[in-house]
């Protein structure tokens, strides 16, 4: 391919880029972090600021008979109790998004229920009742120990399979009338291209009562398949079953809000989430418009995803709450949640049976999914909850289809808090994994066989990357060999339970093939790559205003490095502004200004559009009192040059500029799509699947314990192209080890008599810590594939996810024998009989 | 955590004088006993806080007439990093250097590690959700309940909680005497069921001092945990054998330390090789079983296997 095909974007080579893919650059919070100067969310304090605690229902299905506060308000320092029965407390539920919010995205079915402040609670530790504002938090938790309440106990169900069964206690069981489908129908819609892809709702439950707490019932089928011919035309077949624990979704920062109320009625608040919290949901909550919210957004503790608080359930309760509460007493009110009320799940908790047909030499020919899973919030991707999205996305396997089930049940809310493709993952490891087996050959042997997309082979993807001007590179095949030479694993690898050491133990490896998924930049509605961003210029220095994002993707330096190579600048003249004010709210969670998925490659392109508004005002006005015309003039290193003459320059500085904005809100998505790509929009899901990920692992499976370690690490991410290379690495190492925790060793455990949670802390609820995998070899391939600008995409995810499908497959070539998820000692001695 | 009276107290007799008036609990590091308070997890919460770090003179490591005395006070940390002890009392060592981490180590005491209260995700759970036996209520929930981390060798007054203490059984296998402001104790007999405590220590009874002989043989720590730091043990075994002695406990199996005196009495005396400690770790479960597996509860059998792995390889590392 000639050299100029690779100038596809904006015609610039790597080597060309001053601020981006430069190792080096100081991370702008970097001085906060570590100098204890930047402020969380739990360092908020105001004066005279009061603090709150709310109940939280201890039982799994549970209504308010009655309710006792006196004791509570008499308590000296107790400054004021709100009740559910409050007039102040608007008397309704919120199913998650409401339809006003976004009637486009989500639907009244959205999510499990959540009340305000209600008096009745679907899971145990549900915030419900009572919340009270006092002096200090001590004064607050020793009232609420006064606060007599009278339960009316329900019946509860927190298994997946249980919540099915005829005759299972009803979750939600005000609910008479209920479309478990509605959400996918309004969804997909809009969404889905019925060449590739098809969807079928399950009948007969439109309209009935919502009986067996089944929230939806729909088959995903890749469009051709034929599950009978593939089958038939397989030379054997296997078929399994696992299941995937419950995983939770913390943040290490305790959450809290602090809501103060202004001489004219606008309700500040701060609230330390990575993403800007959607006010919408704030304002059915509180009963005041949206425009009367003045956010404030300090540094994030720590937090899966790019999660605001008002996505989060029951966490979304504070702004209510301390809303109230600093009304009644004309304080500000800081409202604390502790460890055992942060209350989320990653969503993929179920049983998974699975069907797979191939071919001798490792060629997979059908692949047929039924999973049950525990509720889910329902963003769209109907593929991914049945399992089979990677299949499609990476694969050539011509015949897939799944069906999932997804059951209500007496828990917290349940979403992508860890990435919602964890379960495709999970599958895809698990199938690669055994037919390698099955075939006496390893997992990437398998990957390349398969590679391909939609069901097509790589021909069909070589095709589209030609007609469209993105490199045609053998992605899967430079990080296969990558990952393999780091770890030297042809030498290494062996046939499953072959792997003896001399130390007695078991090893095993795994290796993981999978692709960039970028659900954040999919072809979706519009909204994706939706921001609000001011850019100013004043004495020479651009200005950005928009939220600031935290978490590790560092948008806050990624979009600095981006403006200051789009408009010519030096990147210490780019600066972020008013960086702790969220200006605005976001039609949805998603738009989180570069916070978690990919949301930072597909909102890129919006600060290069905005970046070039401004340059071509700048450069306009710069000709009109330089006497010439913007054509003849550049911008470089924060001077305005004359292009047939550079060294004839002019400090930005120099010129009158200030005043000079450029705002942008628009949709990007038809600008990535329409000019980047030159194709039409939206696009064929075929762009976003084409850069490969490869991780590996190894264990050693110690067969009288049961322990299972972790002794080495690879990630080789083709991440198209690095806008900062340390933080990619950062992205890459964190993902890697959480997704080994996620598979190896985490669980929310539960007591089955009451429902009640068993290990809401750090101490039993456990974690890989450092001391467990110290180093995860990060291995970055820059093949400039990627959907965003330079080449790039996304990385946050990535290894996250993968990561999270791979212990079991590890286990499995140690041991010779299968254990679920997690890979825990008792899972493990129980396989290989000794327990 | 809701509010209480923090004493400082500067002499044993004061600690001891405040403890006596009840509705009171001593700290030292905190690192447990700060857990307790955060999470609420008693039927009556502690109205005196008596904080023992504020006593002089109860932090030492020191050999002495014939034998190592270690004050109540002595951080994990210092232990864990003693030469005396690493290369003489060397199963104490390695039983504090894994206990939690190193920032717990170096706030933790090794009085305070011998004193916490057992460990149960029903007995702990936050805001006394389960009014267990252990609290003077009428049931033991992890009986019934999810009980993969309990006892397996029974009951002990219908509660399965184990006793975590990773530096209890190295004390044990050592012979150790714990020295109180009343009275001497053999560690053999210084653990019980009381409520909600763990040791025979009367109300207003402090730990003083650790003594233990110089050992006849070597002596091992091995902590079997889901990870390498922090942790509370799944199982854990200290053992001393040699000089035709052997001592071996195990913990996190019982409410109590467990003396494995099968194994001690197949091992006295005999050749420390695999054969042997094999035959040594399988009498240590003769009589532990362990709960089956229930739906989603998985049971604990698992832990029979990895106690009699544990005190295979604890021996064998004694040679």
């Amino acid at each position: 391919m000639p050299a100029s095909d690779y100038q596809y974007w904006l015609g610039k080579e790597k080597e060309d880029l001053k601020a981006i893919s430069v190792r080096g650059i100081h991370r702008r919070d970097a001085d906060d972090k570590t100098t204890g100067k930047g402020v969380y969310g739990r360092d908020v304090k105001l004066p005279g600021m009061l603090y709150a605690r709310v109940m939280m229902c201890p039982h799994a299905h549970a209504k308010i008979k009655s309710l006792d506060t006196s004791a509570a308000e008499a308590l000296p320092g107790v400054r004021a109790v709100l009740r559910y029965d409050d007039p102040m407390v608007p008397p309704r539920i919120i199913h998650g998004w409401d339809p006003d919010v976004a009637p486009h995205i989500f639907s009244p079915n959205y999510t499990m229920p959540t009340y305000t402040l209600g008096h009745e609670a679907f899971y145990e530790g549900a915030p419900l009742g009572v919340a009270i504002a006092a002096d200090d938090l001590d004064i607050a938790d020793e009232a609420m120990d006064l606060v007599k309440v009278e339960w009316e106990v329900k019946d509860f169900v927190i298994d997946v399979e249980k919540a099915l069964e005829p005759g299972a206690p009803h979750v939600y069981d005000y609910m008479t009338s209920f479309d478990p489908n509605a959400l996918v129908k309004y969804r997909y819609a809009s969404s889905i291209t019925p060449e590739t892809e098809t969807i079928e709702i399950a009948p007969g439950w439109e309209g009935k009562e919502n009986a067996n707490n089944i929230k939806k019932d729909l088959t995903f089928t890749l469009a051709g398949t034929d599950l009978e011919a593939g089958f038939a035309a397989a030379d054997d077949t296997i078929e399994f079953s696992f299941r995937k624990a419950e995983v939770w979704g913390f943040s290490p920062e305790i959450l809290s809000t602090v809501c103060r109320w202004t001489d004219d009625g606008m309700l500040e608040f701060w609230q330390g989430g990575e993403a800007v919290p959607t006010l919408a949901i704030y304002s059915l909550m509180v009963g005041i418009p949206e425009d009367k919210f003045i956010p404030h957004a300090p540094y994030a503790g720590g937090q899966f995803g790019g999660w605001d608080f008002s996505s989060l359930f029951p966490q979304a309760c504070q702004i209510p709450v301390g809303a109230f509460l600093s009304k009644k007493t004309g304080m500000p009110v800081k409202v604390v949640f502790q460890r055992k009320d942060e209350q989320f799940a990653e969503m993929d908790e179920g049983i998974h049976n699975i069907k797979v047909g191939y071919k001798n030499d490792g060629t997979i020919t059908a692949i047929q999914i039924d999973a049950k899973v525990a509720q889910i919030h329902d963003m769209g991707m109907l593929p991914d909850t049945t399992g089979g999205g990677h299949f499609i996305e990476s694969t050539s396997i011509p015949n897939v289809k799944g069906r999932s089930i997804c059951a209500f049940l007496n828990k917290h809310g349940f979403g992508a808090y860890r990435c919602e493709q964890q379960i495709n993952a999970q599958i895809k490891q698990q199938v690669f994994t055994r037919v390698a087996a099955a075939v006496g050959v390893d997992e990437g042997t398998i990957a390349l066989i398969n590679n391909g997309q939609e069901g097509h082979d790589m021909a069909y993807v070589s095709e589209f990357k030609q007609n469209n001007r993105v490199p045609d590179i053998d992605s899967l095949g430079i990080v296969l060999d990558t990952a393999k030479n780091a770890v030297n694993f042809d030498q290494k690898f062996h046939a499953p339970g072959e792997g003896m050491l001399p130390n007695g133990k078991l090893h095993g490896m795994c290796l993981c093939p999978n692709h960039e998924f970028s659900n954040g930049a999919s072809p979706y509605p519009p909204e994706y790559a939706v921001w609000f961003l001011h850019l100013s210029v004043d004495g020479g220095k651009i200005f950005m205003t928009g939220h600031r994002p935290d978490c590790g993707v560092d948008g806050r330096t990624g979009f600095c490095r981006i403006i200051a190579d789009t408009m010519g600048m030096k990147l210490e003249d780019v600066l972020y502004s008013r960086p702790q004010e969220a200006l605005h709210s976001q039609p949805s969670t998603f738009l989180n200004g570069g916070g978690g998925s990919v949301t930072f490659t597909s909102i890129s392109w919006v600060v290069v559009a905005t970046a070039r508004v401004l340059k071509n005002k700048i450069l306009a006005k710069a000709a009109a009192m330089l006497g010439t015309t913007s054509e003849e003039l550049d911008i470089v290193d924060s001077h305005i040059i004359f292009k047939a003459d550079p060294s004839n320059s002019t400090p930005i500085e120099a010129l009158p500029l200030t005043g000079m904005t450029a705002i942008s809100r628009e949709n990007t998505s038809e600008m990535y799509y329409g000019g980047y790509l030159n194709m039409p929009f939206p696009p064929s899901p075929a762009s976003l699947f084409i850069s490969r990920c490869v991780n590996i692992v190894e264990v050693e499976v110690d067969p009288e314990t049961g322990g299972v370690e972790i002794v080495n690490a690879v990630a080789a991410n083709d991440v198209g192209l690095s806008i900062g290379p340390e933080t990619t690495e950062g992205q890459m190492y964190g993902g890697a080890i959480m997704g080994y925790s996620t598979s190896g060793i985490e669980e929310v455990v539960y007591d089955p008599p009451t429902g009640t949670r068993l290990n809401p802390n750090f101490i039993d609820y456990k974690i890989l810590t450092m001391a467990d995998l110290s180093e995860v070899e990060c291995h970055m391939i820059e093949s400039r594939m990627g959907y965003g600008p330079y080449g790039s995409c996304g990385i946050g995810e990535d290894n996250c996810t993968f990561c999270s499908a791979m212990m079991p497959a590890a286990v499995y070539n140690a041991t010779g024998v299968w254990v679920d998820y997690p890979t825990t000692p008792e899972r493990v001695l129980k396989a290989l009989g000794k327990a | 955590m809701k509010r209480f009276l923090h004493v400082d107290a500067t002499t044993v007799e004061e600690a001891s004088e405040a403890l006596a008036k009840g509705g009171a609990m001593a700290i030292a590091g905190g690192t447990d006993a700060l857990g307790t308070l955060k999470d609420n997890i008693l039927p009556d919460y502690t109205e005196v806080v008596v904080n023992l770090k504020t006593i002089e003179g109860l932090s030492y490591i020191k050999e002495e007439g014939g034998m190592l005395k270690i004050g109540a006070l002595t951080l994990l940390d210092e232990i864990a990093h003693s030469d005396v002890v690493s290369s003489k009392y060397t199963a104490l060592a390695q039983a504090a250097s894994r206990t939690a981490s190193v920032h717990l180590r170096e706030m933790g005491t090794i009085g305070g590690n011998i004193c916490q209260m057992n460990r149960c995700w029903y007995f702990r759970n936050p805001d006394n959700k389960f009014n267990c036996l252990r609290k003077g209520g009428g049931m033991c929930y992890a009986m019934m309940g999810d009980n993969r981390f309990h006892s397996i060798f029974g009951a002990v007054k219908a509660c399965i909680a184990v006793n975590p203490s990773d530096t209890a059984p190295a004390l044990v296998a050592l012979n150790a005497t714990i020295v109180t402001n009343k009275r001497e104790i053999a560690a053999d007999d210084f653990w019980d069921v009381a409520t909600p405590g763990s040791t025979v220590l009367d109300e207003d009874e402090i730990v003083t001092e650790i003594q233990i002989p110089e050992p006849a043989g070597k002596s091992a720590f091995i902590k079997f945990a889901i990870r390498k730091t922090i942790d509370f043990p799944v199982v854990n075994c200290a053992a001393m054998v040699g000089g035709g002695e052997a001592r071996i406990c195990l913990n996190a199996v019982y409410n109590l330390p467990v003396r494995a005196t099968a194994a001690e009495e197949a091992m006295a005396g005999a050749t420390i090789d695999e054969a042997n400690a094999e035959a040594a770790g399988e009498a240590a479960v003769t009589g532990a079983s362990g709960f089956p597996a229930n739906g989603s509860n998985p049971g604990n059998k698992y832990k029979v296997q990895i106690a009699r792995t544990l005190v295979k390889r604890t021996i064998l590392a004694c040679q």
